[in-house]
């Protein structure tokens, strides 16, 4: 029977294309309605070079319906690859082409010969969210780009984090997750954002590993370029949010890499230091127990939820409530990500709920006993509960109304020491 | 339910007229995936529009042949009256000729016939295919739309 979803926090597979636009000089050529490009370019922090209203799409209607769109989707790219001055063209499918079997991949085959690369992801909606979309492309990428490398470069890594745009750090994060991984004296190599792009796609295949830190988005990544490019994967779970976590982050990257133990150690003391420096100066707010709340509850993607809920077990020594999974995590990898939440500091465990309907959620988060006002780390659509059980509010996941973000960021030691700052400056903000 | 289409043809085997360009329709009637021809309608002489002024009869004959359809102003772009249309105002004879149909097919319409044609709930499509595969491949599409099942290519 049909079911009805309220406020999912997810897009369709088509949102992929944000996935590509966070590629520098990629551009997504849209074989899919018109309509469908419009709802799907909500991002802020989107318009520059290529913003989503230039994005070529074939606008297929119905004559495309019954006639097949596939002439109209050779023409869009070739004429894409005419006009627009882009590094990387993938052609992306919507629904409207899958479902009335046009062969997209054949015609984007055609263009094999092209100056440009043009390669191919089916994205339709239908066949699952935005994190499935954004491993779509990244598998496209692997699949249709790149080829195996001759002899991978020592201390050469690519990290792979989660979603641009969908994440509203995305970028901040990444960037954090390669200055860590400098300082231990690894290379990173990442192709999302500013100073990225198409070099750094061709530089996928020397690494000497692949870096996933996510708990699920992108796995199937790793393992296709394992087996493709035989590059072995590092799959890290927790984005490391704080120092325990970063610590043991490092730690593990470093075994993984056969780095010189001590000067992980030795970075690992430098960051630990100032941090609890930081965290002490503070001791009196941290300590002021009508402050901060109790408990807490992350409404968000299985990244943010885990990596958020050990920051605050772990590091601020909270209590959490139930955790909401809202990505629509696919089953296979829902027990892992669970017993992921079991694994807490003080004998602590979280029961980590997935659920994708915003209406199930709120009824859940009214009736648990927060033993006070909740804190409540989650998407825009979690304000007004939030605030009618006179809770605090920090908008972290998508839709994000709330917060204006360029380049911040909460991986790492700065990064939980920011997320800290937020979270005390709303808690705070009650008792002005 | 059977309905009809209008298509605009020369030689009935493809679809190589345009709306403007088209004198006269073929007919036919689909049942469910039957086609049957029914017959053809011309527009009489009297439907023909009085040309709003000498100057755009003008416009419209010093035309080369290779404009694109859609620009010619017999096309019911709006943009004026050569054969077709009423310009900006008015509805279109043709489309009075064929608004018992459910769909017409030609080989390039103007915006604004379009939208008429649209406004009586008359699909137009412009195809450059033969009639044969533009019937076929409308009257599967109305059928699967009218029997509610999917338009996935295998059916399911
Ligand atoms: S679900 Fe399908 S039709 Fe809807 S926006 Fe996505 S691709 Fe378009």
């Amino acid at each position: 029977m049909a079911k009805l979803l309220d406020k999912q926090r997810y897009k369709c597979a088509l949102a992929a294309m944000q996935t590509v636009q966070a590629i520098d000089r990629a551009i997504p050529v849209l074989h899919s309605g018109p309509g469908c490009a419009q709802k799907l370019s909500d991002g802020t922090g989107s318009s520059g070079y290529f913003s989503p209203n230039i994005f070529p799409c074939t606008s297929i209607n119905e004559k495309d319906v019954v006639f097949g769109g596939v002439k109209k989707l050779h023409s869009t790219i070739d004429n894409a690859l005419k006009v627009i001055d882009a590094d990387l063209y993938v052609v992306l499918t919507g629904c409207i082409p899958e479902i009335v079997g046009d062969d997209s991949g054949e015609v984007v085959s055609e263009f094999a010969d092209a100056e440009k690369p043009v390669i191919y992801a089916p994205t339709a909606g239908f066949k699952g969210n935005n994190y499935k979309g954004h491993e779509q492309v990244i598998d496209a990428i692997t699949d249709q780009f790149l080829e195996k490398a001759e002899a991978r470069r020592k201390g050469f890594v690519n990290i792979w984090a989660d979603v641009p745009y969908q994440d509203l750090y995305w970028l901040g994060n990444i960037r954090e997750l390669e200055n860590l991984l400098k300082e231990i004296g690894l290379t990173p190599n990442t192709i999302f954002g500013y100073g990225r792009g198409i070099e750094n796609i061709k530089n996928i295949p020397y690494a000497e590993f692949n870096l996933l830190v996510s708990p699920w988005v992108s796995l199937k990544n790793v393992k296709k370029m394992e087996k493709k490019l035989g590059i072995p994967y590092l799959h890290y779970k927790t984005l490391p949010v704080g120092a325990f976590e970063t610590s043991k982050f490092l730690r593990e990257v470093g075994k993984f890499a056969k780095l010189d133990e001590s000067k992980v150690e030795e970075v690992i003391t430098q960051h630990e230091k100032y941090y609890y420096y930081l965290i002490e100066r503070y001791a009196d707010l941290f300590l002021e127990n009508r402050v901060i709340n109790k408990q807490f509850s992350v409404v968000a993607d299985a990244q943010y939820a885990l990596g958020i809920t050990k920051f605050l077990t772990n590091d601020l020594g909270l209590v959490p409530a139930k955790q909401f999974i809202v990505d629509d995590t696919p089953k296979e990898y829902r027990e892992d990500i669970a017993a992921e939440f079991k694994n807490l500091n003080y004998g602590l465990e979280a029961e980590a709920v997935f659920e994708t309907d915003s209406y199930k959620i709120h009824e859940a988060i009214k009736e648990h006993d927060y033993h006070g006002y909740p804190l409540v780390l989650g998407g825009y659509y979690d304000k007004e509960i939030t605030e009618d059980l006179k809770g605090n509010f920090l908008n972290i996941s998508w839709p994000v109304r709330d917060k204006v973000v360029f380049d911040d960021f909460i991986v790492g030691y700065t990064g939980g020491i920011r997320l800290i700052e937020d979270i005390y400056t709303v808690a705070s903000q009650r008792f002005n | 339910m059977s309905y009809l289409i209008a298509v605009a043809s020369l030689d009935e085997k493809n679809v190589d007229l345009s709306f403007g360009a088209a004198e006269g329709f073929h007919v036919y009637s689909i049942d469910g995936l039957e086609i049957k021809k029914i017959g053809y309608r011309k527009l009489e002489e009297n439907k023909e529009p009085n040309l709003n002024n000498s100057v755009q009869k003008k416009i419209s004959d010093s035309l080369p042949e290779n404009v694109e359809c859609s620009e010619r102003p017999q096309c019911g772009s709006g943009k004026g009256c050569g054969s077709g249309c009423h310009g900006a105002g008015g509805l279109l004879p043709k489309v009075e000729l064929i608004s018992d149909c459910r769909s017409l097919v030609c080989k390039k319409i103007g915006f604004q016939a379009q939208k008429q044609l649209e406004q009586k709930k008359i699909t137009s499509f412009d195809v450059d295919c033969s009639v044969n595969d533009a019937l076929t491949k409308i009257s599967a599409y109305f059928d699967k739309i009218d029997r509610h099942i999917s338009l996935r290519k295998d059916g399911v």
